[in-house]
């Protein structure tokens, strides 16, 4: 599919209102929570007060005695699955402790872990239900930090877990949950050669991805086990598959519809609430609504994980890097899976590095099971390598960028993780963020400037989507992908480019798991490259009947027919047929045929990486420790970008929440384990008066695996954003910070140590 | 979970004897912390007095004397109110820093004042201008000095059936003037981390001819800092008062350490907040 | 024929080679193959990534090789956890 990239696009690339649009912004628009059903029934989790304790007991029994409940469920409702890691490519999973983390079983494993769940006829029932349940446990000692959780005497979550991945693995009992590593060259070879070693212990906290909407679901059994479930998801396929394996139903008997998603970022792909309503439903015989509490999304719900990354980096003289070395502990949470594979292979690719080991270990300690969050894992692995690269241009009186240009990647060089790079940008970012006014603009005392690169895979996966003709004129198009980022009105930009109409004419449609061919979830910012592909693919299908129906009305061959500009146009001496527009052919396709409606699907390679460069300018109060971000520049290689309103929406978003993340993010926990922030107002993210308009710049090298070149845009903005913030710290405070977040008094205190 | 009852009384007797009938009764103005506590499960009332219905409670008058404020109007009325601005500007910018746009639409002084947390925005402003409120129960009304009214985190004078009715606040000396500032990480949305609140009036050699200066979440109540005020007394502000002042509040705070800061950061920062303020506040002085 | 390269760790389990080269027409030949020369690697592959000439495919089973193809298989592109096996990424 792929072809020339200079193909003139007419409306690839424009900026129309999205279809979503105006529901949004009315409060029409109908999200997880809006969803309801005649003779609903509420469900509340009661969740455990320990972070770390063993369940000896569950007696549900006065709950369900109090007036008004109708149902309550506990593991023991649950079928036992398989306690083994099911190895699929996309990192895996263990049916097991999915099912145990919706409800524990033998053990809780961090402070609001589900213990059991409550219907009744309002919430407020339910809640009060939930304090009637007795729950008797053994407490133990909390695990709460990567030290304590390696430690050789540290107490071990799961007592028969052994680890896996890359060898030699660590022996006896541990909370090492698998390794991954990455090598190449000759480490010490490569150390020897370098002039200059620049090391760090970086370490971050557990952050949350912070979308607005919490968790909601509805699930309707019926008295034939079949199923219906309403929910705010990125994954409608994904709910339906996990919430048939962890309560043990056939999952073909299960319909779920995606509502409007008010965030995910990667924290909607996981369930935690279906498979516990969807028990409570069967149960009742009513309809069971769930809904989380924004103090459950933060105690319950996928964080990213907290880390903490030893580096070296050794370069030449002359800037030349020559080796480099890292070990990462990533907190998985309570059980395995955190990101640090997908750590392991951003982390230092940016870079041509001759010699390098990379070593991931994934750590399970008594904090909420992590989730994907937006470029899972390199954010944090970008701030080590990204502070390392400014601290080495500082060593060798080096411009920034000058230095990350001489060693940039290109087409041709390997990945840390193996193969060899297509046509990629990162050249071309730093090379646009260099020449941007941002980059010389004048600076004031305490005031600092920082730039840093990021770069992140991009999923491909599994895609389907159906492009219909109306007797209007109109399209729809059908995908099974939930829109998290605009990906509605890019889609529909397409069917309209092919077909050559209005994208008003085009109306996407996101459907239920039984109106649409399958999709994988939205994440690894795939959607607009590959169920884009899809609809690129059914379009172009929709053309060659549009072609052969006008071939029918002129009463000419097939051949004779092309295909210009929204028109059927008679050629190959039929041209004195003119032309037929695509609404006079949809007018007569009951004479023609019938409906055109076609579906095309695909599972194509990963699609082209996407690399991007930041610059951000701080001022920092030297006598509060302040931090004020002055200006913040985002570059980034788009491939093409469908819709750039949204592509710049997406950097900048992504810089927002690395903003964040590096300045004032973080869960705060007591020393028993329990969240003491689980609530926006002491979680702070920034708010619109904490952040600059962050400027964008979409740089363009198609990606060749794409017939328009797109690339995903969504995760790689969040990548680069703490190493920039902190880069710029230094350069405005003289102190290199380490440690995240650079909070007020964290940055105060770092000032005073300094002057001291 | 959710109280049985719920009344708006239209005076001010009525509401007393509403609030004196149920020991579980809590007055409503705003609702904007009070709301937020029952859904945390912090606070467990079975009644609900609604003050917004008595005339008093939602009046502003104004006159060459001061200002006297129902204790149920909300801040946005307060921060819009331009003449209250320009008397009291340090005030208002205390007022204003509570919660969003929305939120200051419904909050109001007498709940940042009955809340008692040792951080709300409007109270060490309240305390540096000298401000009263006036409380009534079954035993009559009675007047009380901001600083005085809070006793410790939650706690207040109020006794059973006695609700804030309005404020008082004295019209300022020519050539004196209010500043607030605080510590936030974030720029708004936030609990102060620290509050400092100064007024300085000045002689008519520009010298400062008394101070009155506020430390907020630094306490388990917010205080006066007279030790900080005075050494700024008789000076024209030079960085050597200023730095006694620093030192001075600084030496008066007693503050904790929790998850909005630390101890030692607060004791650093409330010095350097006294400062600024103090400046803030004299030239606004100077300038009248 | 198509060229397997082996990184770091994986070297451990093919006797130390870097990379070797392999008759095969598809991805599951060259795996098969690959399990026949270094009993070692037995198993190992069946859930890597595979990266075909820069490709990086999640479901390589049956895809063609041609005879100059450079193959890297790739064990961790986890985009962190989700439920359910195919999750990436945000």
């Amino acid at each position: 599919m792929t072809e020339p990239s200079d193909r003139k696009f007419k409306q690839i690339g424009s900026r129309p209102i999205r279809h979503d649009g105006l529901d949004k912004v009315t409060g029409r628009a109908r999200f997880g929570a809006d969803f309801a059903l005649p003779g609903m029934l509420y469900g509340v989790f009661a969740r455990s007060p320990h972070a770390h304790a063993r369940i000896l007991s569950i007696d549900t029994s006065k709950a369900e005695r109090l007036e008004g409940v109708r149902a309550a469920v506990t593991a023991a409702d649950l079928p036992d699955l398989p306690d083994e890691w099911m190895g699929v490519t996309e990192g895996g999973t263990c049916p097991s402790e999915d099912s145990q983390n919706v409800l524990a079983r033998e053990k809780v494993l961090y402070h609001g872990h589900a213990v059991a769940a409550i219907a009744a006829t309002t919430f407020e029932i339910a809640r009060e239900a939930c304090g009637l349940i007795d729950v008797e446990y053994e407490v133990l000692e909390p695990v709460l930090d990567l030290g304590r959780a390696l430690a050789p005497d540290a107490p071990i979550l799961h007592e028969n877990q052994a680890p896996f991945g890359d060898e030699p693995l660590p022996q006896g009992p541990t909370n090492i949950a698998r390794q991954v590593a990455f090598e190449g060259g000759d480490l010490e070879a490569g150390f020897a050669r370098a002039d200059v070693v620049v090391e760090g212990t970086f370490e971050t906290p557990m952050v949350h991805q912070g979308y607005i909407e919490p968790h909601a679901c509805v699930v309707d059994v019926r008295e034939d086990g079949t199923s219906e479930i309403w929910c705010a998801t990125q994954g409608p396929f994904g709910v339906k598959r996990a919430t048939a394996m962890i309560v043990g139903c056939d999952a073909n008997g299960i319909k779920v519809t995606p509502s409007e998603i008010g965030g995910g970022f990667g924290g909607k792909l996981s369930v935690y609430l279906e498979p516990v309503a969807h028990v409570l439903s069967r149960k009742s015989g009513r309809p069971v609504k769930m809904q989380m509490t924004r103090e459950e999304v933060f105690r319950a719900t996928g964080p990213t994980s907290g880390a903490r990354i030893d580096m070296r980096v050794g370069a030449k003289r002359d800037g030349t890097l020559v080796a480099a070395e890292t070990r990462m502990a990533y907190e998985a949470g309570a059980f395995r899976g955190s990101a640090v594979g997908a750590a392991a292979m951003t982390v230092l690719t940016p870079y041509r590095i001759p010699n390098f080991k990379i070593l991931g270990l994934d750590v399970v300690l008594n904090k909420p099971k992590a989730a994907a969050y937006r470029a899972p894992g390199a954010p944090i692995a970008a701030f080590a390598t990204e502070s390392l690269m400014d601290e080495l241009a500082r060593r060798l009186d080096r411009d920034p960028i000058d230095l990350r240009l001489q060693n940039a990647i290109e087409e041709g060089d390997h990945a840390k993780y193996g193969p060899a790079f297509k046509r990629i940008g990162l050249r071309e970012t730093l090379e646009a963020a260099r020449a941007h006014p941002h980059y010389r603009a004048p600076l004031a005392a305490n005031q600092g400037r920082g730039v840093a690169c990021g770069f992140w895979m991009n999923g491909g996966y599994q895609s389907s989507a159906t492009v219909s003709v109306d007797e209007d004129g109109s399209a729809v198009v059908r995908t099974g992908s939930p829109d998290i980022g605009g990906s509605r009105v890019a889609l529909a930009l397409m069917v309209a480019e092919e077909l050559g109409i209005s994208v008003a004419r085009v109306r996407p449609f996101v459907g239920d798991t039984d109106s649409v061919g399958y999709c994988d979830p939205t994440g690894g910012s795939r959607v607009t490259y590959a169920t884009g592909m899809a609809v690129i693919e059914a379009s172009r299908q929709v053309i060659e009947h549009l072609r052969a129906r006008a071939a029918t009305i002129w009463g000419v061959g097939l051949d004779a027919v092309e295909w210009q500009d929204g028109c059927a146009v008679a050629t190959k001496g039929a041209a004195e047929k003119g032309s037929l527009p695509l609404g006079e052919i949809a007018e007569q396709m009951r004479m023609t045929g019938g409906p055109i409606v076609v579906s095309a699907s695909l599972s194509p390679p990963a699609a082209g990486p996407a690399f991007g460069t930041h610059l951000c300018d701080v001022e920092v109060d030297p006598e509060t420790g302040c931090t004020k971000v002055l200006r913040y520049t985002v570059v980034q290689d788009a491939g093409k970008a469908v819709h750039p309103t949204y592509v710049e929406g997406q950097f900048q978003g992504g810089a927002a929440q690395g903003i964040g993340w590096a300045l004032n993010e973080e869960y705060l926990w007591d020393e028993k384990g329990r969240v003491e922030n689980a609530g926006f107002l002491d979680y702070r993210m920034p708010v619109a008066s904490d952040l600059p308009m962050i400027d964008t710049v979409i740089v363009e090298v198609p990606n060749p695996l794409h017939p328009y070149g797109v690339r995903g845009v969504g995760e790689t903005p969040i990548v680069p954003p703490l190493g920039t913030v902190a880069n710029a710290m230094r350069a405005a405070t003289g102190v290199r910070f380490y440690s995240l977040p650079m909070s007020p008094p964290r940055v105060l205190e770092a000032l005073e140590s300094r002057q001291g | 979970m959710a109280p049985s009852h719920f009344e708006a009384p239209t005076d001010v007797e009525a509401a007393i004897a509403l609030l004196s009938r149920r020991p579980g009764a809590r007055p409503l103005a705003g609702g904007t912390d009070l709301l937020v506590q029952l859904r945390l499960g912090a606070a467990t009332p079975d009644l609900f007095v609604d003050l917004k219905r008595i005339p008093r409670l939602m009046a502003t008058s104004l006159d060459s004397k001061g200002l006297t404020l129902g204790a149920a109007v909300p801040a946005a009325e307060i921060v819009e109110n331009a003449s209250i601005r320009s008397l009291w500007p340090g005030l208002v910018e205390a007022t204003a820093l509570i919660g969003s746009s929305q939120i200051q639409g419904r909050a109001t002084w007498g709940g940042n004042l009955c809340n008692a947390s040792p951080a709300a925005d409007a109270v060490p402003a309240m305390i540096v201008c000298g401000a009263k409120i006036v409380l009534a129960g079954p035993g009559g009304e009675r007047e009380v000095l901001i600083e005085d009214f809070t006793t410790g985190p939650g706690e207040t004078l109020l006794e059973r059936g006695e609700l804030v009715v309005e404020f008082r606040v004295p019209a300022p000396a020519p050539r004196s003037a209010d500043a607030y500032l605080r510590v936030t990480p974030r720029s708004e949305m936030d609990i102060a981390v620290v509050g400092v609140g100064v007024q300085l009036e000045l002689d008519r050699e520009g010298r400062v001819a008394s101070a009155r200066v506020a430390l907020g979440a630094v306490a388990p109540t917010a205080v006066r800092a007279d030790a900080a005020a005075e050494a700024l007394v008789g000076s024209r502000l030079d960085d050597a008062a200023l730095d006694r002042a620093a030192v001075a509040a600084s030496t008066s705070a007693s503050p904790i350490d929790d998850r909005r800061g630390t101890a030692a950061y607060r004791k650093s920062v409330v010095g350097v907040l006294t400062k600024r303020a103090a400046r803030i506040a004299y030239e606004r002085a100077q300038a009248r | 024929m198509p060229t397997v390269i082996f990184s770091g760790p994986q070297r451990r389990l093919v006797n130390g080679d870097e990379r070797v080269e392999i008759e095969a027409a598809r991805v599951d030949e060259l795996i098969r193959a690959l399990y026949v020369r270094y009993p070692d690697l037995e198993g190992k592959l069946d859930c890597a990534a595979v990266s075909i000439d820069g490709d990086l495919h999640n479901a390589a089973k049956y895809l063609p090789l041609a005879p100059d193809a450079e193959v890297h298989f790739v064990g961790a592109v986890a985009g962190g956890s989700g439920t359910g096996p195919a999750e990436s990424a945000s």
